[in-house]
C-alpha cells in the first residue's frame, strides 16, 4: 500500500497564481527543551518511523511566543511512557499523512505527535458514542469515521494540555462533536489542535466551550473536501478573571456546493480576553458554496477585551460569503424587556449571560454534562 | 410579420431539461398579443428565450424580428433592434440610478435625436403618468422598490425607451386594483404610441382594460389553442383542462 | 528495532550541531545611496541646517531597521535607480518617447491636453492650470491660507514645519518612512487658520514646480481649530516613473472643531512599487474624512489612518481599490479611537478582476478610555471573474465595554441576471459591466469633484476593457 504524500494543511494562504504576501515572523523563546533522549518507543515500527520523522521536524523549532495571548514562557513536564496511536496500522498511518497541519503553531502539533502519553486510534463504522474524558496532558487522537455517526464529547480539564485531535469524516457519514476546555485555576495553559478532512455529502457539526486558565487555546481546522459537505461549527466561550481565550477557526472550501458556518459567541467578565481569528478560505474551483462567519461577544466587565480577527478569503467569484463581528455589553433593550415582566435588573442580567449558553447546555443533557457548563457559569455569574 | 416564433424548443444551458417544446406563434405590427398558461408552463422562458437569456438555449426552431432571424444576435442586440422585456422580478442594480440608466439605455437605442434636456422632461412626466413620485428618478434601480413600485418602474422604462415590440412577463401579478389600472392604461398608450405587445399572464382580469387581438393558450410547452379573449374567460372559467378536451378541472391558485 | 536506535542516533548527531536560524538578508544598500547623497541632495534645495540633520538621522534609521515582515513582496525592487533620479540637479525630464506605449494611449483615451502631457515629459509646470491657479491664490492670500510646496515653506515658515514635520510619522516608524525622511522631495504644504472655510477643493497639481520626481513628496496639512477644507491629491491621470518605488508620505492634523477631507486618487503606472503612509490625527469635535481610490501600481500598500485623540471626533473612511492583471493591492484602513464619544466608519470596496489580488487589511481599536464610541467596518469585494481573489483581514481589538462595534464583510460577484437586465436595455456585456462597477463604486465617486468623477468613470471603463475585453 502506498503512503500518501504529506499534505499540510496551511493556516493562511498567502498567495495568487504568481504573487505572494509576506508570512510574518514568528518570535520564539529560550527555553529547556525535550531532545532526542527523550523520545520513547511505542513498540510499533511503523509509529514510530512516523514519530521519528516528526521529532527531527520538532527540534528544528523553538516554541513560539504569543503577543496577543501573552504566552511567554512554558516549563514542560517530564516524558511519560508513550500511549496514544500505538494500534495504528497502514491505513491509519496513510490519513496521518494526508491529515496534517499547522495548528495553532507546528512545534505543539510536533509536539503531541510524538511525545505522547495518552490518545487513541478508532474506526467508526456504525453510529456510536464516545465520551473521552481521561486524557494526559500530551494527547494524540485519530478517529476515522467510515460510515454511520459518531457522538463524540470530550472533556478537558488538566493544568497543562497539547493535544492533536484529528478526525476523517467520510462519504456521507456525520460528526457531532462537543469539546469541552475547561482550565481550573489562574495558571493553566490549554492547547487544543483540531483538524477534520470532511468528504462529500458527510456532515460535521462541533460545538466547543472554552473556560477557565490563563491561556485556553483552540485551534479548529476544517477541511470541507468534498463536494456537498456540510459544516456547522460553534465555538462558545466565557472569560473570566484574567483568562485569554484564544481561538482560532478555520474552514477551507476545496470543492462546490458545500456549506460552512462558524458562529462564535460568549461573555466575557472581569479582565478576560478573546481572541477570535476567523477564516473563511474558498478555493477556486469551490463554486456555490456558502461560507457564513460571526463572531459576538457580550462584555460584562470593564476590564474585558475583544480582538476579532475575521477573514474572508475567496478566490471563486460564483459563492456566498460573508462574515461579521460584534461586541458589545448586555443588550439594554433585552433587559427592560425583562424588567418590565417584574425581573430586576441584576436577575435579567445574570438571566441574559446564561441565556448565551443554553443551546449548548440542553445538547450536552443528553450526555449528563451540562454540569460542566453550569459551574462554570456559577463562577462568573450568580 | 413582426415577430415570427417557429417550433421553438428550448431547454436551460446547464441541463437536458426541455422547457420549450415547440412554440409557434406570428405577431404583426401594431397587434396585442396575450399568452395564458399555468404555473410553471416556461411562458416566462419563452419571454427570456425571445431575449436571447444565456440561461436559455435553443435547440430547434427559429425566431424572426422584422424577417430575420434573430437567434445569432446578443440580447443587446436584440434591444437595439426594438424587443424589448419587463421582467417580472427586475434585478436590483445598486449604485445606478434610474434616469442614469434611462439616459444610457436611450442613447443605445436611438442615438442624439433628442436634447438631454428633452429626455429630462419626457421622464419627469412619465414619472407622474405612472405614479410614481419624482424622487424615483434618483434612486438605484429597484433598490427597495416594493412589488408595484418595480412593475411601474419597468413599464415607465417601456414607455421611455419605446421598443418595437414589447413583451410583457407577468406585469400584473402582484398588482392590487389602483395599480393594475394604471399598468393597463399604459399599456393601452403603449399601443397607441406604435408598440407591438406580447403580454404573458397567468390572470384574465388585466384583459378587462385592454383590446387583444389573439390569445394564446400555452400548455406544456406549446401553444395549444388561439382564440380571442373570450378563450381567456373560457379557460379562467374552466381551467387549463379545457385544452385537453377533458372535462376535469384544473384548481387554480388565485 | 535497531532500524529505530539508527533514526536516533543520526538525529542525535544533527542535534549537536549548530541549528541554523533563517536570518532574512540584511539590506545591502546600493552604491550611491549614502550618507553622501543625502547631503548633497539637502545642500542643493538650499535647506537649513535642521532639515539636513533630520535627513541624515533618518538615513542612519533606515540602514539599521528591519524590513517589515508583511505585506507584498517586494523581491523585485530596485533601490539603486532611485540614485540617478534622486540626486539633485540630474536630469529628471522623461522623454516622451521613453514613456511606454500603453501609457500614451490612456492619455489619448482620457482626452488629457496637451499641457498634461508635457508635465509628464517633465516640462515643467501646467499651462492651462496656471490662470486659474493665479486667481485662486489671491483668494487663500486674502483668507491667510498657506498653500505652497514644502521646500519653500521649510524655508518661508521654519517654525511652523518644524512643529509639525514627520511628527505623525516619525522616520521610526518603519524603514520606508526612514528612507522617505532621508529622500524627500517634493509636495504640498497647506495651513488654514482658525475659523477659514476654505470655499473650494485645492488640488495638488496647482503647485506644480517640480519636474519629474513626486517619488518621495510629504504632504503636511494642518486645519486650525474650526477651519474647513478639502484637499485633493493626485489626479486620475496615469503617472509614468522610471524609478518604481514611490514612498509618499502624508500628515494631517485636524484641530478643534476642524473639518478635513482628504482626496487621494492614484493611478501610477503598472509596474510600480505603491508603499504610502497617510496618517491623520483629529482633535476635539473634529472630523476627518479619507476618500481614496487606488487604479494603479503593480503593487501597492496604503492603509490610511486616523486617530482620534480627541472628545467627539469622527472619522470617514470610503475606498475604492481596483485589483487587475498582475497586481498585488494591500490596503486598508486603521482607526483608533482614544477620546470619549469618538465615531467612525469604514467603507472599504475593492473590484479584482483579471488575475488581480485585492487584500483588505484593517485596524480598529477601541482604547480603554474611549467611552461610548461608535465604529462600524463595512467590506466589500466584487470579483469580476473567476481568476481573482479577494481577501477581507480586519483586525478589531475593544477594549472597554461600553462601545458599539460592528464590523461586516461581503465578497461577491456580478450576477448573470443583472447583466441580462442591462443588456436587455441596449448595453453590451463590457457596458453593463461597467455601468455596474460605476455603481458598485458610487459612494466614492459622489465624494469627488465633477471633473474627477468624469475621468474616474472612464478609468474603470477602461480598466474593465482592458482587463476583459
Amino acid at each position: 500500500m502506498v503512503i500518501n504524500v504529506t499534505r499540510i494543511e496551511k493556516t493562511l494562504r498567502l498567495e495568487h497564481q504568481k504573487m505572494r504576501a509576506i508570512v510574518p515572523q514568528r518570535k520564539v523563546m529560550d527555553i529547556q527543551d525535550y531532545s532526542v533522549d527523550d523520545f520513547k518507543a511505542s513498540g510499533n515500527n511503523l509509529l514510530d518511523e512516523w514519530r521519528v520523522k516528526r521529532l527531527s521536524e520538532y527540534l528544528t523549532y523553538k516554541f513560539p511566543i504569543w503577543r496577543r495571548t501573552g504566552l511567554k514562557n512554558l516549563n514542560l513536564p517530564e516524558t511519560m511512557p508513550y500511549k496514544g496511536l500505538e494500534t495504528i496500522d497502514l491505513e491509519g498511518i496513510s490519513l496521518l499523512e494526508e491529515m496534517d497541519f499547522e495548528g495553532s503553531d507546528r512545534k505543539f502539533v510536533l509536539l503531541a505527535d510524538v511525545f505522547s502519553s495518552s490518545g487513541d486510534y478508532i474506526a467508526v463504522e456504525n453510529d456510536t458514542t464516545l465520551i473521552i474524558n481521561d486524557l494526559s496532558h500530551y494527547d494524540n487522537t485519530l478517529i476515522d469515521i467510515k460510515s454511520g455517526e459518531l457522538n463524540l464529547v470530550r472533556i478537558v480539564d488538566k493544568p497543562f494540555f497539547v493535544g492533536n485531535l484529528r478526525i476523517k469524516v467520510r462519504k456521507e457519514a456525520k460528526l457531532n462533536m462537543y469539546n469541552l476546555y475547561i482550565g481550573s485555576s489562574n495558571d493553566d495553559i490549554l492547547i487544543s489542535n483540531v483538524f477534520i478532512d470532511s468528504e462529500e455529502n458527510s456532515k460535521t457539526l462541533i460545538k466547543d466551550f472554552y473556560f477557565g486558565g490563563k491561556i485556553n487555546t483552540g485551534y479548529v481546522s476544517v477541511r470541507l473536501n468534498g463536494e456537498n459537505t456540510f459544516a456547522d461549527v460553534r465555538p462558545y466561550y466565557l472569560g473570566n478573571s484574567k483568562t485569554v481565550i484564544d481561538i482560532l477557526y478555520l474552514v477551507r472550501f476545496y470543492k462546490p456546493n458545500s456549506y460552512g458556518n462558524v458562529d462564535a459567541k460568549g461573555v466575557l467578565a472581569d479582565e478576560s480576553k478573546v481572541v477570535f481569528r476567523g477564516i473563511m478560505d474558498i478555493l477556486s474551483g469551490a463554486k456555490e458554496v456558502e461560507a457564513h462567519q460571526s463572531n459576538h461577544a457580550t462584555l460584562i466587565s470593564l476590564k474585558a477585551k475583544v480582538d476579532a480577527i475575521p477573514s474572508l478569503m475567496v478566490d471563486e467569484n460564483d459563492v456566498v460569503a460573508s462574515h461579521a463581528a460584534s461586541s458589545s455589553p448586555i443588550d439594554d433593550n433585552m433587559v427592560f424587556y425583562l424588567m418590565s415582566r417584574g425581573i430586576p435588573k441584576e436577575d435579567a442580567q445574570n438571566m441574559i449571560v446564561r441565556g448565551v449558553f443554553e443551546t449548548l447546555k440542553d445538547e450536552l443533557k443528553k450526555y449528563n454534562l451540562e454540569g460542566v457548563v453550569e459551574n462554570a457559569l456559577n463562577s462568573v455569574v450568580v | 410579420m413582426l415577430l415570427q416564433v417557429r417550433d421553438l424548443v428550448a431547454k436551460l444551458s446547464e441541463d437536458d431539461k426541455v422547457i420549450l417544446k415547440g412554440v409557434s406563434l406570428e405577431i404583426g405590427h401594431g397587434e396585442v398579443h396575450a399568452i395564458m398558461g399555468p404555473n410553471g408552463s416556461g411562458k416566462s422562458t419563452l419571454a427570456n428565450v425571445i431575449m436571447g437569456n444565456p440561461k436559455y438555449e435553443v435547440v430547434s426552431g427559429d425566431i424572426l424580428f422584422e424577417g430575420e432571424s434573430i437567434l445569432e444576435r446578443r440580447t443587446d442586440e436584440r434591444a437595439q433592434k426594438g424587443i424589448m422585456m419587463t421582467f417580472q422580478n427586475p434585478y436590483e442594480i445598486e449604485g445606478v440610478k434610474l434616469d442614469q440608466l434611462l439616459l444610457i439605455s436611450y442613447r443605445k437605442l436611438h442615438g442624439e435625436d433628442k436634447t438631454f434636456f428633452q429626455l429630462d422632461k419626457e421622464m419627469k412626466s412619465l414619472l407622474n403618468d405612472v405614479g410614481l413620485p419624482t424622487e424615483f428618478l434618483e434612486r438605484f434601480v429597484n433598490l427597495g422598490f416594493s412589488g408595484g413600485e418595480r412593475k411601474k418602474g419597468e413599464i415607465l422604462q417601456a414607455r421611455f425607451l419605446k421598443p418595437k415590440l414589447l413583451i410583457l412577463d407577468e406585469i400584473d401579478s402582484g398588482l392590487d386594483v389602483d395599480a393594475l389600472r394604471i399598468v393597463a392604461e399604459q399599456i393601452n398608450k403603449l399601443k397607441e404610441e406604435g408598440t407591438s405587445l406580447l403580454i404573458i399572464t397567468h390572470y384574465a382580469r388585466i384583459l378587462n382594460y385592454l383590446d387583444v387581438d389573439k390569445v394564446h393558450v400555452y400548455v406544456d410547452g406549446k401553444v395549444a389553442m388561439t382564440g380571442d379573449k373570450s378563450l381567456a374567460y373560457e379557460v379562467e372559467e374552466t381551467g387549463y383542462a379545457i385544452v385537453n378536451g377533458s372535462n376535469e378541472s384544473f384548481t387554480q391558485s388565485k | 528495532m535497531s532500524d529505530l536506535h539508527e533514526l536516533l542516533y543520526e538525529l542525535k548527531k544533527k542535534e549537536d550541531f549548530e541549528l541554523k536560524v533563517n536570518v532574512p538578508a540584511a539590506l545591502r544598500l546600493p552604491a550611491g545611496l549614502n550618507r553622501k547623497l543625502v547631503y548633497e541632495i539637502s545642500e542643493a534645495k538650499n535647506e537649513p541646517a535642521w532639515m539636513t540633520e533630520h535627513r541624515l538621522k533618518s538615513f542612519e534609521i533606515f540602514e539599521k531597521w528591519h524590513e517589515p515582515d508583511w505585506g507584498v513582496t517586494r523581491d523585485e525592487l530596485d533601490l539603486s535607480k532611485i540614485v540617478p533620479y534622486v540626486k539633485p540637479n540630474a536630469n529628471k525630464t522623461t522623454t516622451w518617447e521613453e514613456v511606454p506605449e500603453e501609457i500614451k494611449k490612456a492619455f489619448d483615451k482620457l482626452g488629457i491636453p496637451e499641457a498634461e502631457r508635457k508635465y509628464l515629459a517633465g516640462v515643467g509646470a501646467q499651462f492651462d492650470s496656471e490662470m486659474i491657479y493665479k486667481n485662486i491664490k489671491d483668494e487663500l492670500k486674502k483668507l491667510g491660507v498657506i498653500f505652497i510646496d514644502i521646500e519653500s515653506a521649510v524655508k518661508e515658515y521654519p517654525e511652523l514645519v518644524k512643529e509639525y514635520f514627520m511628527k505623525l510619522v516619525p522616520p521610526t516608524d518603519n524603514k520606508y518612512a526612514a528612507l522617505h525622511g532621508a529622500l524627500w522631495s517634493g509636495g504640498t504644504f497647506l495651513y488654514v487658520p482658525k475659523g477659514v472655510k476654505v470655499p473650494l477643493p485645492l488640488q495638488s497639481y496647482f503647485l506644480f514646480g517640480n519636474p519629474g520626481g513626486g517619488q518621495f513628496e510629504h504632504t503636511v496639512i494642518i486645519a486650525d481649530e474650526g477651519s474647513e477644507v478639502t484637499y485633493i491629491e493626485g489626479c486620475t491621470a496615469p503617472k509614468y516613473d522610471v524609478v518604481n518605488l514611490h514612498v509618499g508620505t502624508v500628515e494631517v492634523y485636524v484641530k478643534k472643531g476642524a473639518k478635513l477631507k482628504y482626496l487621494t486618487m492614484q493611478n501610477w503606472s503598472k509596474n510600480m512599487f505603491n508603499l504610502e503612509i497617510k496618517r491623520a490625527i483629529a482633535e476635539d469635535d473634529a472630523v476627518m474624512t479619507w476618500v481614496s481610490g487606488s487604479f494603479g501600481s503593480y503593487k501597492t500598500m496604503v492603509y490610511p489612518a486616523t486617530i482620534l485623540k480627541g472628545d467627539n471626533s469622527v472619522s470617514e473612511n470610503v475606498s475604492i481599490s481596483f485589483a487587475g492583471p498582475g497586481q498585488h493591492i494591500d490596503t486598508g484602513s486603521k482607526v483608533i479611537h482614544i477620546g470619549k464619544n469618538t465615531r467612525s466608519t469604514v467603507d472599504a470596496r475593492s473590484i479584482s478582476i483579471g488575475g488581480g489580488w485585492s487584500f483588505y487589511r484593517g485596524l480598529l481599536k477601541i482604547m480603554e478610555n474611549a467611552k461610548h464610541s461608535k465604529a462600524s467596518v463595512s467590506c466589500t469585494g466584487l470579483m469580476i471573474d473567476n481568476k481573482s481573489k479577494s481577501d477581507t483581514v480586519p483586525i478589531i481589538e475593544v477594549y472597554n465595554t461600553d462601545s458599539d462595534v460592528g464590523h461586516e464583510a461581503k465578497i461577491g460577484r456580478i450576477k448573470d441576471e443583472q447583466i441580462f437586465y442591462l443588456m436587455s436595455r441596449g448595453l453590451n456585456e463590457l457596458e453593463a459591466k461597467g455601468l455596474i462597477v460605476k455603481g458598485f463604486i458610487q459612494p466614492v465617486v459622489q465624494e469627488l469633484p465633477f471633473e474627477y468623477a468624469i475621468e474616474l468613470n472612464r478609468l474603470v471603463d477602461m480598466e474593465i476593457e482592458s482587463s476583459i475585453g
